[in-house]
Parts: structure tokens; sequence; C-alpha cells
């Protein structure tokens, strides 16, 4: 009698796929959650209203700049870890087993290494965008494309890029310290990042780092989670033309009498159609930047497509109802004054 | 070598993404208009649900009343700074009728209202007691007089004549061009009482801003005349600044109206049509051309337009 051959584990190339796709499935799904304050009967209202491909796009805008920042680190990363534990073979001072990174970069498909670097560099705030470049060099170290050139060619090919990148970004290095650091200090390490590390600083990598880069990525999934998932609107109503109410938050549903509107402080309002005079679109504090730093009249805080945008439909108004101020909710209100 | 080399890269570059995670959590950013609008009380619940403006009833062209309706360049002005903060509407704004010049400061410092537009002139003194935002509108001094008197008063010399009486409101910035040029002046309590005694013949001539006298005369067309008389002096320009008052302890509020203010005046600067221009256009337009003039304090706020291009 044999015994049965036990089921292996999925492959680490499986299971990073598993991730990237169903990753981002699950977490557009628990968001919901969030978005409804953590009210069950909310949650429903919205799962049963909010159509689902227009949550899978809203999320795949969304997390595009933390999922291709998650995978640019792991592919620098993993192609290093990579290069080092052949290097540590060759020394004959091999690491205890492969990494998981450098098996998932292994794994990787060129064109799909080339996309993320492609979406990262359409998406990434223009301030971190320098970061992308020793990513790049270390992501693509070993591509039989790069590996043709010799380390003269490159230098070659390196300096003459590094002229044409400080030319562009020059406006930028007279501003405070911490931004002249993040648009001067990558490039110039772009030359010296190609690996192999040390052995010893390999393995710390492998122990310390991968785990590092998974908490990071958890981490960074958390503003993910928590920007909102409904256009953000500010709903003008008057009963029987009594005084205006201004209903700030985000329209759920709309059948032939009632619109539900959950409130931007929580809550869900249901306002007669007959009542409603107007809605407007309203851009969230959010989206307000921290810096006023810009290249080329492009915002550091942009992402070259925000920036493109914007260059294409420059005069953005702000509707005067998005600063009125919001009516307090008349039951909220009842209470309070109960109180 | 190169080993050492990729290890110090590496960790310059993790260091720097700590520094940037740090930067980016605790750097402090400019305040926001929104940050103002707290700060200005504007989103006190307890707060009038309408902005209260002060404003004239009774200058044509700058304000005034038309069947129950507010209306000159004042208004207009104003009605772009409520729209601005949330006040659309004439629904949502509760004119204040301001009868005299001392009304203006009167219920500013009662706080009845929270901002003044209305020909006000920014000066040193005004400014001990209150706020001023702008200026939104350049006016020179000028000199109305009877269409009948048409030649007869032409120069400074003719308004010194015992024969003709000149008005001015008092404490105006042309009561003390008039003292200069040593014309002598009878004060009044406002432009209109002076307005009124030019019509009865009491005063032969008054002197006022440019953009009130030709608010009167437009009231009464071919009665009235505005000669080519300067009243300025090498040490007095006589160009008023009119700005919007404020009460002197809402630095928030006069932060919010500089910055629109700011913002008409970029958009002018950049080939844009603004309201201001339009305003001109519908009001002053006979006073000749001119643009808006750029407001002397303007604070950095962050506003949802911040990084559009030209911002």
């Amino acid at each position: 009698m044999t015994t049965p051959e036990p089921r292996s584990r999925p492959h680490g190339g499986q299971a990073f796929w598993t991730v990237v796709v169903a990753g981002p499935a699950a977490l557009s799904l628990l968001r919901l959650w969030i978005e409804a304050g953590g009210e069950l009967q909310t949650t429903l209202l919205i799962v049963a209203n909010v159509n689902t491909v227009n949550l899978f796009a809203s999320m795949f805008l969304i997390g595009t700049r933390t999922v291709t920042m998650v995978l640019v680190v792991i592919f620098a990363l993993g192609t290093l870890l990579g290069v080092s534990a052949a290097d540590a073979r060759t020394a004959g001072r091999p690491l205890r087993r492969e990494p998981l990174f450098a098996r998932w970069a292994a794994a990787t498909p060129l064109w799909l290494l080339v996309a993320t670097f492609v979406l990262a560099g359409a998406t990434w705030q223009i301030l971190y965008l320098p970061l992308l470049l020793p990513a790049f060099v270390m992501a693509f170290q070993t591509v039989p494309a790069y590996r043709g050139f010799d380390r003269a060619e490159r230098l070659g090919v390196y300096a003459i890029l590094l002229i044409g990148y400080y030319w562009l970004v020059r406006p930028v290095l007279s501003e405070d310290g911490f931004i002249v650091a993040m648009f001067a200090i990558p490039p110039l390490l772009a030359s010296l990042a190609p690996g192999p590390v040390p052995v010893p600083v390999a393995r710390v990598l492998a122990r310390v780092g991968q785990p590092a880069v998974l908490a990071l990525a958890v981490w960074s999934a958390v503003p993910v989670l928590t920007v909102p998932v409904l256009p953000l609107t500010v709903t003008t109503v008057s009963h029987d033309g009594g005084p205006q109410e201004t209903v700030r938050g985000y329209v759920i549903t709309s059948d032939d009498q009632l619109t539900a509107v959950l409130r931007e402080e929580g809550g869900i309002r249901y306002l007669p159609n007959d009542d409603i005079e107007g809605r407007v679109l309203c851009p969230s504090a959010e989206q307000l930047p921290i810096y006023r730093v810009r290249v080329r009249d492009l915002h550091i805080e942009d992402s070259l497509l925000e920036a493109w945008g914007r260059r294409r439909r420059p005069a953005a108004p702000t509707d005067a109802a998005c600063r009125t101020a919001t009516t307090p909710d008349p039951a909220a209100a009842l209470s309070s004054s109960d109180a | 070598m190169p080993r050492f080399r990729s290890a110090v890269s590496l960790t310059l570059l993790i260091t720097l993404l700590i520094v940037a995670a740090c930067e980016n959590a605790t750097h402090v950013p400019p305040p926001s208009v929104e940050d103002k609008m707290v700060e200005a009380g504007l989103r006190d619940p307890n707060r009038s649900p309408k902005l209260r403006i002060g404003v004239y009833t009774w200058q044509r062209t700058m304000g005034y009343t038309e069947r129950g309706v507010n209306k000159g360049f004042d208004v207009e002005v104003a009605r772009y700074i409520a729209r601005n903060l949330g006040y659309e509407g004439d629904d949502k704004i509760d004119w204040v009728p301001l009868s005299s010049i001392a009304d203006r400061m009167k219920v500013l410092e009662a706080k009845t209202v929270d901002m003044v537009v209305a020909s006000f002139s920014i000066n040193a003194d005004r400014a001990k007691s209150i706020g001023f935002a702008g200026p939104y509108l350049l006016t020179e001094q000028s000199v109305l007089i009877p269409a009948a008197l048409k030649g007869r008063i032409a120069t400074i010399g003719d308004l010194k004549k015992p024969a003709y009486e000149v008005c001015t409101s008092t404490g105006s910035t042309s009561e003390a061009l008039l003292n200069e040029r040593r014309i002598p002046v009878t004060p009044l309590n406002s432009d209109r009482d002076c307005f009124k005694g030019l019509r009865d013949g009491t005063f032969q001539a008054m002197s006022s801003d440019r953009t009130v006298l030709a608010g009167f005369a437009a009231e009464y067309p071919r009665k009235f005349e505005l000669p080519a008389i300067q009243l300025t002096t090498l040490g007095n320009p006589g160009i008023e600044e009119l700005g919007i008052g404020v009460a002197k302890d809402n630095v928030a509020l006069r932060e919010l109206i500089d910055y629109f203010l700011y913002k008409s005046y970029r958009d002018q600067q950049a080939g844009r049509s603004t309201e201001w221009q339009r305003a001109y256009r519908q009001y002053l337009s006979h006073l000749g051309p001119a643009s808006q003039p750029a407001p002397a304090q303007v604070p950095d706020l962050l506003d949802y337009d911040a990084k559009s291009p030209g911002r």
C-alpha cells in the first residue's frame, strides 16, 4: 500500500499571483465596511447598490499607485537578492534557501516588469519618481538587454541621462532640503545600485527586508482602504420653499421618489427627489497638497497622468455650494439638544 | 568593492525612504481656505445662516437698490466674495443698508455685519479700528457741478471764488485735498447730503470719489457735469484705494477676502474673463478702461485648485 503523495504547496509564483489578483479584490469589498462607517445595514445598502465593475474600477484607479509601489520594491529587492544569492553560491557561502522575493522576481515575465514600471511612472507622485531610477536599475540588472552593454557604455548613457535629468529638475534644486534630497540623491545612487551585495547584507535583507516590505504593503494599503469609493457631492434641498439645507455626502442610490445619501459624517439620509434643488460635485480635503513646489509648472504631488489632465483641463472651479457649511442633520440636532 | 557600493547605495535609499515617510507624516502645509473659514467663524453652527454685508443703497453705480434689488459695482464685488465664501444668491446674503459714511465704521465695530463693501477708502486712521481687504478699485478725487455752470467752474481758481460754495463729506480724502488747495469747503455728513444741496442750489460744486460723482450724474442725465479739474497735489495724489472692511479682530476673514480678490486679479492677469471686469463694464465703463488692482496683502492659502497649472 502506497501512501498518497502529499499535495505540494503552491509555488512561489502561484502564491504571488494569488496575492496580486485576490488581494485587491478582497480589499475593494472590505473597504465598503469602512465606507459605511462600520454600520452593517449601511454596508449592505452600499453592497446592494454599488456596481461591482465600478467598484473594481475605482479600486484600480486608487490602488494602482500603492500596488505598483509594492511590486517595484519586490522586483528591485528580489532581483538584488537573486543576484546576491547567486554570488554567494559562487563564493561557496550559499544562502540557506533562495529568498522568496528572488523567486518572485525570477518568475516575473519581462512584460510585467516593464508594465509595472510604466504604470508606476505614470501614477506615482512626481516627488517620488526619482526613486524609480535606482529601483529600475536594480530590477532590470539581469535583463539581457541591460547586460548587453558593457560598463563603459552603461556609464556613458547614464551620464547623458543624468545631465538631461538635472536640466529638467534644476528649478527644484533651490527648494528646501528634503525636496532637493528627493530629486538629487536617487538618480546619483542609480549607478551604484546594481548588486550583488555582501552575503551578510543579503542574509539580513532576506530575513528582515522581506517581512518589512510585506508590512509596508499592508501599511500602504490603509490609505487605499479609507479613500471614498463614491464621488463627494453637496445636495441642496428645500421643503415647500422653506429654508435651504445642504447635505454633504455620497449618493448611493436614487429611485422615483427618494435619493439615499451617505452623509460625510456618517449615516444615511433619504431625500425626497421633489425637495432637491441642486447637486454639485465637490473636492475633498484629502486632495489638498502639502507642498507648494512645482517642476516645470507640474505640481510635485501630482502624478504625470494627473499633471497631464490638469494641463488639458486647467480650470477646475469650486462650486459655492462646496464651501457652504453643512446643515446639521435634523435628527442629530434634536438628539444633541435633548442631551 | 562593487558589493559594498551596492550595499551603501541600498542603505542610503532605505534611509531616504524612511525620511520621506517621516516628512510626509510631519510636514505642516500652509493653512487652507477651509481652515480659514473655520477660523473666521463661518463654520460656527450658531452664526447667522446668511452673510451680513453692509452696502450703500443710495449710491448710484456703486451701491443702490432698484425695485428692491441691490445693484452696483460694490454689490457685484460683494456677491463675488460671498459666493466664494459659500453664500451664493441673494437669499443667502443679508444686505445691511448703510445711510452714511460713519455707519460703515459703526456697524463693523458693533459687529452687526460681517463685512462692508461701500466705497470704503483704505486709510491709516480707519485701519486702526477695522481691518481692510483689498484694494479692489482705485479711484481719483473729482468735482461735480451743475451743467449750467459748465465753463464757469473749470479750474481750481474758480472753486476758490466766493460766489461758489463747495461741499464734501466729513473726513473724506476730498476734504483733505480741498483744504490743501485752500479751497473753502462745507463738510457734511455724507455725499448724499452734498448732492442734495447741489440739486437745490445750496452748493455749486461738490467733491468726492470719481466713481461716486459719476453715479450721481447718472441719476440725472445731462443735469450735472464732471469738469476736468485736477485736485491732486504733489504730496497727495488723491487716489483712493477702495477696500472691503471687516472687524479688526477677524483677521481670517480679511485673509479670505484678500485671497479671493487675488484670485480674480490673477485670472485677469492671465487674460481670463473675471467677474470684476464684468461688473466694471456694467456699472463703471463710463469712467474709462481700468483693471483690478492687486490686493495689498495676499495670504498664502491652499485651495482645491492649488495643483492647477499657473496657480
